[in-house]
């Protein structure tokens, strides 16, 4: 059945098809969110807790706006945020290793400096990682991320700055 | 930093998040698990709802109860009871309004 009719099911109260619409769309999520968290259960998790927000606020879903799988990254981008300011002060211990070989069961040969590059990011603060990401890889702009962050775009700018320094310090050392 | 530097790393990250992008599985739980989840959460919702109207009702009844008895007791005790309600909801409403603007202030 078609996205856009499992949509129209599940807002006439079909539980089957929202179900459906949420399983049909886990994937994307949890492949988003992965690449924020660079950890497997911590991104299971949120979207988990995604998936059980977005049942309860399903009323609030307009078609229109948006497709459903945008509406539901919204959802687990807000969730990650909410959980990097509850996080603020916590030290997350942060697993040694490969991290590629941690998160992909079976690898071909990788370029080892992109595994380097990744356990160095796992490291870096989530307040660092999350708008390093963003702007390098999604292509936001400053102002875009400032604004889902909640914060000023100079904020946005320095820790972007700050991370990179960082992440280029560990990879010296590395070397 | 220069700038090439700079863009090493930016381009290094780039391929590593698409690699793992390429090569992650995903365990997408089965669908009898969001049958439930969806089940859950919606009998919850629907309990919360009923609970609400409940609730409603019961002062609603309270309310009409007070103003019947105390337009049949006095007239000035009714116009009283009346004048404080609608203070308190005037006060409540700006109350509402003024947490929202506080909150978007915030933001």
């Amino acid at each position: 059945m078609e996205e856009h009719e499992l949509v129209i099911q599940a807002q006439n109260g079909n539980r089957e098809a929202l179900a459906r619409l949420l399983h049909n769309n886990y994937e994307i999520v949890f492949r988003y969110l992965i690449k924020f968290t660079l950890d497997r259960i911590t991104a299971e998790d949120i979207t988990q807790d995604t998936m059980l927000r977005a049942i309860e606020k399903f009323d609030l879903y307009n078609s229109e706006k948006s497709k459903f799988s945008t509406w539901l990254i919204t959802i687990a981008q807000n969730i990650y945020l909410d959980q990097l300011r509850k996080n603020k002060s916590q030290k997350k211990y942060v697993e040694e290793g490969d991290i590629v070989e941690r998160l992909i069961e079976k690898t071909d040969s990788y370029d080892d400096s992109w595994n380097r590059i990744l356990c160095a990011l796992s490291r870096l603060n989530e307040e660092a990682r999350y708008p390093i990401i963003l702007k390098h890889y999604y292509g936001y702009s400053y102002e875009e991320i400032a604004k889902k962050m909640k914060i000023l775009t100079g904020t946005v700018k320095s820790r972007i700055h700050n991370g990179l320094k960082i992440l280029k310090k560990e990879l010296e050392e590395y070397e | 930093m220069s700038k090439n530097e700079d863009e090493k790393i930016i381009n290094d990250i780039k391929e590593g998040l698409d690699f793992i992008e390429a090569k992650i599985s995903v365990n997408t739980p089965d669908i009898a698990r969001f049958r439930r989840m969806v089940t859950q959460v919606e009998d919850k919702k629907q309990k919360k709802s009923k609970r609400e109207i409940i609730i409603f009702v019961l002062i609603a009844a309270i309310t009409l109860s007070v103003e019947t008895f105390a337009f049949n007791q006095s007239i000035l005790f009714f116009i009283i009871i009346q004048a404080i309600a609608f203070t308190s909801f005037i006060i409540g409403i700006l109350n509402w309004v003024i947490r929202g603007n506080r909150k978007v202030k915030a933001i």
